[in-house]
Formats: structure tokens, C-alpha cells, sequence
């Protein structure tokens, strides 16, 4: 953990620079605001303070390539976080000249560019608990035979067939008596197995995801149009690269740390740049979109550990299974049928399912990740009414604000309404002045 | 190998043949109507209705009977088809029923709260009967989340109630038994509100339970599965064994 510790410190240490010359520079701004120069001081202020800048963050950019050393047992996937981490920072500092005086449409394109790949990749490899949030209802698809029921068929069928081809060594093996849990592992197709699990359990399902994404991606957009090149780019770049059938042992407290360090940072870094732009719509739209990019992170992390644990479960599930029918074929001469097999695994991997489901640790994640995915669609209904506010619509706050007041004046009414029959019930059973 | 190969050419020809008239025979299917015992509404709040079923059969039981179902779905459940319909069967046993329908919420029921369904809807209901029917208390069925509601009903107004029956309905929530009770403790309630809008959807409930049986659909799948490739069978293992 030295690399990750050094590189955090380096990280840190650079932002309390970045943040000192800011107000360096604030201090220099509110001087020549006393000495009446500002219009002739502003610009030389800001070419010192970006230059100061950007020669701070090349050097943390020298220290960490040199602090970090892969080698020094760190899983793959905190490489490619740092890497894309870095990657950002450089596009960053590249982009800032640009907000500070006229806007460059060639640096613009580009980062629509990139963030339009990064959302596409995003899209096309990820996205697993969006589906209940994208409101199309189930009962659609029960409607008619329609193409995505062929497609969950498929599917299936799928999990069939793939648990098919994985059955054909191990019988082979059975048949010849060499078989062995230790050759399992050996001659076990795990990418196979691993595609069998994400069949079965919509891991990295792009298609599911894709309405929302897209959503996304559109509000990014003008957000990001409205910011005239800021934020940032490929932050989930190589997340795409993290899904190798290895990722069984990595350590998801270093990714998860690590994120929340650099958020933290990156937040930092990134606040002077907002106390740039002018109080309003604009300078909130881009907030909220670079806390989504933020959750985002941290969702990904969330989701990635949660799939890792289903295919800690998968993997026990087929050793068992395999043990089970080996164990049948030692007991009685008949012969196994791929069924068998079959229906030995599901029952296995069923049992260590739900066993994984019933756990604190599961449950728990589980929350987190709805609670991140939830949040994240929050930010995202807030930023669409933000984005649509100057059409002439009803946004839905003010549609929720209007029900709020129904509701109480209707609650209002019901209480009149039981006073009055109560009095009216008094006044008859009263007896009369007369 | 041949015989292998020839299975799988058997049981795959005629498969597309198959596909269209299943999706012919699904296109062209009936409606199915469901509810079909005849009610008439009696009462109505806001969205929430209640219904009182006719019947032919001689009322034994003098104290009317008021079902309270879920909110996650609708009255007719306890009425799917004529030979399936527990109403039905409590008419024919010689009960008076009352059912209450709460209706299909939209955004201007976000901020209804339980004691909304409590105190108002089921209370206005029980309180409609009891006028019209000259009675001071009458028999509450609850069913599911509508027993829940039941249960806290009968706890706040005794004095309303004669006889209360539940059917699969959750009172302790501190249990462990069950999935559901301990992913629900882990889940942020007001971020799940907020982020849907104020209108939980049923399809995210739909995927909960999915999930409490993760291998159902592959498990079932397999019959069909068959249909479209081999089965391993002794034959298929014989090839193998040989050759």
C-alpha cells in the first residue's frame, strides 16, 4: 500500500498548493480592485495563476509516475485507475486555457468527443440496475410475444447450451477417470463459466441500460456546453478493461479508497475553477453533472464488487456440483447425463445464491448500490427540469409542489367536513330551547 | 457421432415453424376477464372505492365482512375467474362482503402516508358500513399489506371491529427470516421515494422477488431449452465414450 499512500500524499500535497496560489491570486485580485486595477490587472493575474497552475499539476503528474510502481503487488485494475485518473488530469490542464478567454471549438469537439466515447463504452458495458428505473413496465413485454421476450428466451437457452459445452471436458474426464477437483480449475472455461453467470444475472447488459445512459449523456452534454470545456474526461475510459475473468481476487477497499480520495481531490481541484463561473443556472447545472460523474464512480465500484461476489458464488457452485456428480458416478455404474449435471448445478448454485443474498455483507452493498443508482437518477430528474426550464413546461417540482398543497388542503377539508357532521350530530340530539 | 447429430437435426426441424404459430396463438389470444362477480360501488374517496357484492345465497352471518388488500395490487385477485374466486366461495359460504378498492396511484398520491390508508380510507370505509348498515362493529379480512394495515386499524379503533382476519401478513419486521426483511434494512426508504419520483413502481417489487429465486427462469427455461438442443442422453454418452 506505500505506492497508493505516496500517491495520495503527492495528490494532496499538490492540491494544497493549487489552492494556496489561488488565493494568492484573490488576494493580488482584491488589491488591484483597491488600487482601481482591474481590468488591467485581471488578465495578467489569470495568465500567472494558470501558468502556476499547470506547472504545479505537470509536476504532481512527474512525482506520481515515478512514485507508482505496479509491480509492487497492486491488483491491475488500480493501475487502470490511476491511469485514467492521470489521463484526466492532463486533459484538464489542456482544456483550461480555453475557459479563461475565448472558447476553442477545436478543444470543444473534442471533448464532446471523448465524452460521448466514454458514455458510448459506458453504455455498451455496463448498466445492471437501471432497468426498474427506465419505467417501462413489465406488463409491456407480457403484452405480445414481442422481441424482447425472444431475446430473454434466447438467453436462457443460452445458459443451457454454454453449461453444455462447459459439461463436455469434465465428462470426458469422468469417462476416463481423470478427473479431479484440482483439474477443474485446469481445464474449467472460465470466461464460459463467467459469461454463463452474467446470462443468468444481466451483468454488463448494455441494452438495459441504454435509455438511461443516453439520457445521461444528452444532459452531460449541454451541461457540459455550458461550461464551455471544463469537467472531465474519461473517467470511466478503462473502467470497461476491469471486468477480466481474474477480478476474483482484487482488493475493492483499495479501488473504493482510492476513488474517494481522488473525488475528494478532484473537487479541490476543480472548485477554482468554479468560483470563475457566475452564480446560476448554468454554473449549478454543471455542479450536479460532475456529482453525477462522481456517483457514477462510486456506483461502479459498488457494482463491480457486488459482481464479483456473485461469481465467488458461481465458482464454489460449479466445484460443488462437479464433486456431486463425480461422487454419483464413484457410488453406481450408470451413466451421467449432461441433466444430471445440469440440475445438480442449479440446485448448487441456487443454495449459494441465496446463501450470498441472506448475508449482512450482501444486503448491505445491496443498499448502498440502489441507494447510489437512486441518487444518481435524482441528480439526473433535477438537472433534465434545470435543462428544460427555459420551454414553456411544467416541471415536475412544481407539479409535486402543487400536489403537496392539494394534499393538505384536502386533509384540511376532511377535518371541516367530520367537525361539521359531529356539531350537526350534536344540534339533533340536543333537546330543543323551545 | 452420427446418431448424436442426427438428434439434433430431429429436434431442431420445424423450430421456426413452431416459433410462428406460438406467436401466432399468443397475438390472437383472448382476453382474459377477471373480477366477474357482481358488486356495485357504494362509497368512494378520492381513488379508493368500495364495493359490496350481490349474491344469491342466504346470508348466515349477520356482521358484514370488509376486505383490505394490498396496495401493491388490486381487490380482484381474491376474484381471478368464476371457478377460481375466494369471493365467490365466501358468498356462497353465506358471508356479506365488502371489498376496498384503492386504485392505481399516480404523482398526486405521493404524498398520501399510512396513516392516509389507515385513518382515512379504511376508517371512511368502516365508518360507511357501520352507518348504513345500523351496526357499531363489523369484521375486517385483511390480506397481505392490506392485513398489516388491518392489524394497526384494529389496534386504533377496537371499537369498530368485531373480528379481524389476516392472511399472509407481515407484523414482525425484525425477523430474519426472509430476504426480503434483511435487504429491506440496508435500503435508504426516502432515496428509494425520492428517486422514483414519490411512485415506487411495481416492476421495482417485481424485481425483488425475482431475485428470491435467482435460478427460477433458467430452471424453467431448461423444458424449452430442449426443444432447440440435445439432451445428453445414454446414446449421446455411448457416442462419446467410443469415440
Amino acid at each position: 500500500m506505500d505506492s497508493t499512500k505516496n500517491f495520495i500524499d503527492a495528490w494532496m500535497n499538490t492540491q494544497n498548493k493549487l489552492v494556496d496560489n489561488l488565493m494568492d491570486t484573490s488576494k493580488k485580485i482584491q488589491e488591484s480592485f483597491q488600487k482601481g486595477e482591474v481590468v488591467e490587472k485581471s488578465v495578467e493575474l489569470y495568465s500567472q495563476w494558470f501558468d502556476k497552475q499547470k506547472s504545479l499539476a505537470d509536476s504532481m503528474l512527474h512525482i506520481l509516475k515515478n512514485q507508482w510502481k505496479p509491480e509492487e503487488k497492486q491488483p491491475d485494475f488500480v493501475n487502470f485507475w490511476l491511469d485514467s485518473q492521470t489521463q484526466m488530469a492532463k486533459m484538464w490542464m489542456a482544456m483550461l486555457p480555453a475557459t479563461g478567454s475565448q472558447p476553442d471549438p477545436a478543444a470543444f469537439a473534442s471533448y464532446m468527443e471523448n465524452m460521448q466515447k466514454m458514455y458510448a463504452d459506458w453504455n455498451k458495458g455496463y448498466g445492471q440496475l437501471f432497468p426498474s428505473q427506465n419505467g417501462q413496465p413489465w406488463s409491456q413485454m407480457a403484452q405480445a410475444f414481442n422481441p424482447q421476450q425472444l431475446h430473454h428466451f434466447i438467453d436462457n437457452t443460452r445458459t443451457y447450451m454454454k453449461m453444455f459445452e462447459l459439461w463436455q471436458p469434465i465428462y470426458k474426464m469422468m469417462q476416463s477417470n481423470t478427473m479431479g477437483l484440482d483439474s477443474l480449475s485446469k481445464m474449467m472455461d472460465v470466461e464460459k463459466y463467467k459469461e454463463v453467470l452474467d446470462g443468468i444475472f444481466h451483468f454488463m447488459d448494455g441494452n438495459k441500460s441504454a435509455g438511461f445512459l443516453d439520457m445521461i449523456q444528452k444532459y452531460n452534454e449541454f451541461a457540459m456546453q455550458m461550461l464551455k470545456n471544463s469537467g472531465s474526461a474519461n473517467v470511466f475510459e478503462s473502467f470497461k478493461n476491469f471486468m477480466p475473468a481474474q477480478m476474483l481476487d482484487k482488493n475493492f477497499n483499495v479501488l473504493s479508497q482510492i476513488s474517494q480520495q481522488f473525488s475528494e481531490q478532484f473537487a479541490k481541484f476543480i472548485n477554482p475553477y468554479f468560483t470563475m463561473v457566475p452564480a446560476g443556472r448554468e454554473k449549478e447545472m454543471g455542479r450536479i453533472a460532475m456529482d453525477i460523474q462522481d456517483m457514477f464512480m462510486k456506483y461502479f465500484v459498488k457494482a463491480t464488487e457486488m459482481q464479483a461476489l456473485v461469481y465467488q458464488s458461481g465458482f464454489m457452485a460449479i466445484e460443488k456440483a462437479v464433486q456431486q456428480v463425480m461422487q454419483k458416478a464413484q457410488e453406481n455404474t450408470g451413466t451421467s447425463t449432461f441433466d444430471d449435471f445440469y440440475n445438480t448445478w442449479v440446485n448448487t448454485i441456487e443454495e449459494e445464491i441465496i446463501e450470498l443474498f441472506g448475508s449482512e455483507s450482501y444486503s448491505r452493498l445491496q443498499g448502498e448500490l440502489l441507494k447510489l443508482g437512486l441518487d444518481i437518477k435524482t441528480q439526473t430528474d433535477k438537472l433534465l427540469e434545470m435543462l428544460l426550464a427555459p420551454l414553456p413546461l411544467v416541471p415536475r417540482s412544481e407539479m409535486d409542489e402543487m400536489n403537496a398543497a392539494l394534499y393538505e388542503l384536502k386533509t384540511k377539508v376532511r377535518q371541516l367536513e367530520k367537525r361539521l357532521k359531529a356539531t350537526e350530530k350534536t344540534d339533533e340530539t340536543a333537546p330543543s330551547q323551545q | 457421432m452420427q446418431y448424436f447429430w442426427n438428434e439434433i437435426v430431429e429436434k431442431t426441424t420445424g423450430i421456426p415453424q413452431k416459433l410462428n404459430k406460438s406467436i401466432d396463438v399468443v397475438q390472437h389470444m383472448e382476453a382474459i376477464e377477471v373480477g366477474t362477480s357482481e358488486r356495485e360501488p357504494v362509497w368512494q374517496m378520492d381513488k379508493v372505492r368500495l364495493f359490496h357484492y350481490q349474491t344469491s345465497h342466504e346470508i348466515k352471518v349477520k356482521t358484514p365482512v370488509l376486505i383490505s388488500y394490498a396496495l401493491i395490487n388490486r381487490y380482484y385477485m381474491m376474484d381471478l375467474q368464476p371457478d377460481r374466486s375466494l369471493i365467490r366461495k365466501l358468498l356462497s359460504l353465506g358471508l356479506d362482503i365488502y371489498v376496498l378498492d384503492t386504485g392505481y396511484p399516480t404523482r398526486n398520491e405521493r404524498y398520501l402516508t399510512m396513516n392516509d390508508y389507515i385513518n382515512v380510507y379504511i376508517d371512511g370505509a368502516v365508518d360507511f358500513i357501520r352507518e348504513s348498515r345500523q351496526i357499531p362493529a363489523l369484521n375486517l379480512m385483511g390480506i397481505c399489506q392490506g392485513g398489516t394495515f388491518s392489524v394497526i386499524y384494529s389496534a386504533l379503533h377496537p371499537q369498530k371491529i368485531k373480528n379481524l382476519i389476516t392472511l399472509v401478513t407481515p407484523v414482525d419486521f425484525s425477523t430474519n427470516d426472509g430476504l426480503l426483511f434483511r435487504w429491506a434494512r440496508h435500503m435508504d426508504v426516502d432515496a428509494i421515494v425520492e428517486g422514483f419520483g414519490g411512485l415506487v413502481p411495481g416492476t421495482f417489487l417485481d424485481m425483488g422477488f425475482q431475485l428470491l429465486k435467482p435460478m427460477l427462469k433458467v430452471r424453467n427455461k431448461k423444458t424449452s431449452t430442449n426443444l432447440w438442443m440435445m439432451r445428453t442422453n445414454c446414446s449421446t454418452s455411448c457416442e462419446w465414450k467410443n469415440g
